[in-house]
């Protein structure tokens, strides 16, 4: 009987020996990513100026005014508004009705204009990514057609674009 | 008499065996919270280094060893799926002077163990210091927190 447990115990120890003794150590951490989005802007144009019967009769178009380049990681959705219903005289003698709806942007490579107002209108949406995923970086076109209802003069207004999650 | 002899003989080579002891140990050390957070452009465009994350402490008294590490976990949130992971393990320092083949490189982290550095049996408690480092995540990865657990692993033959 003693020879059958010095065999299990050799055989037991045997088993044992055959294993490489490991030690184990572990860390923890977490990452946190929340939603991100970036809108940057270039190539704007600054002053347009109306200088030709031309210029009132069909207005003036500014194709790649500028370069809009969304980063997110989320899908998102650009709206674009007019700050005011009306442009702000920035001279003597200019008018003070000249409404938003004068002014109008597109995507380039739309064909319609969207006429600013102070509602947000959607001027493109797209997939997540970085500013080099196809769709997040684009050009887009600005006219001006005030026609001939308001007074010569320099006048300004605010276009604002906004960025969020689909 | 002779049973207990016996007994006695098989049995104490195997005390070493069991010795996560004082001869032979690893311990981990995190010396600052290991939370990455992602929050800006630039969080998701250039790395983030946690600077001396991790200090592995090591003695290996009976036989020389390897030291590996893996990701043990690594769980997102709904919509998360990789087979790459964005941790890495940098290696800084250490006050061994038993250490060989130490992988100086950054260690990208996998599900498998890879070999951080192997050292010569010792008396000495030695240390090895990490920086550990999230690579740029970029924009694709769902938003939400990501739990990981890093598993270091001594070995002797």
């Amino acid at each position: 009987m003693k020879y059958i447990y010095i065999a299990i115990l050799c055989f037991l120890s045997a088993s044992v020996y055959a294993q490489p003794k490991s030690f184990n150590g572990n860390a923890s951490g977490t990452i946190s990513v929340f939603s991100v989005m970036s809108l940057n802007f270039t190539n704007l144009t600054g002053v347009v100026s109306f200088n030709t019967p031309d210029d009132y009769f069909s207005g003036i178009t500014l194709n790649n005014a500028a370069t809009i380049a969304v980063k997110s990681n989320v899908n998102w959705q650009l709206s674009v508004s007019a700050q005011s219903a009306f442009f702000m005289p920035m001279s003597q003698g200019a008018s003070s009705d000249m409404p938003s709806t004068v002014l109008g942007i597109r995507r380039n490579g739309n064909t319609t204009f969207l006429q600013m107002n102070t509602s947000s209108q959607t001027l493109k949406t797209g997939n997540k990514g970085a500013a080099t995923a196809t769709g997040n970086t684009f050009d887009i076109d600005t006219r001006i057609n005030p026609g001939f209802g308001y007074s010569g003069g320099s006048y300004n207004i605010g276009v604002l674009f906004t960025l969020s999650q689909q | 008499m002779r049973i207990f002899l016996l007994t006695t003989l098989i049995l104490f080579p195997l005390s070493s065996l069991f010795a996560q002891n004082g001869n032979n140990y690893l311990e981990v050390i995190t010396n600052t919270s290991l939370n990455f957070t992602c929050d800006a452009p630039e969080d998701l465009e250039t790395d983030q280094t946690i600077n001396s994350a991790i200090t592995v402490r090591v003695r290996s008294r009976n036989n020389n060893c390897t030291i590996s590490a893996k990701l043990s976990t690594f769980l997102g949130p709904s919509g998360f799926s990789t087979t790459t992971y964005p941790l890495q393990l940098d290696y800084t320092s250490t006050n061994s002077t038993r250490a060989y083949n130490v992988n100086t490189n950054p260690v990208t982290l996998t599900m498998s163990n890879q070999t951080l550095f192997n050292q010569y049996s010792s008396n000495s408690v030695f240390n090895y210091y990490y920086n550990l480092i999230l690579k740029a995540p970029g924009y694709t990865y769902p938003l939400g927190q990501y739990n990981f657990v890093i598993l270091f692993t001594m070995t002797q033959p």
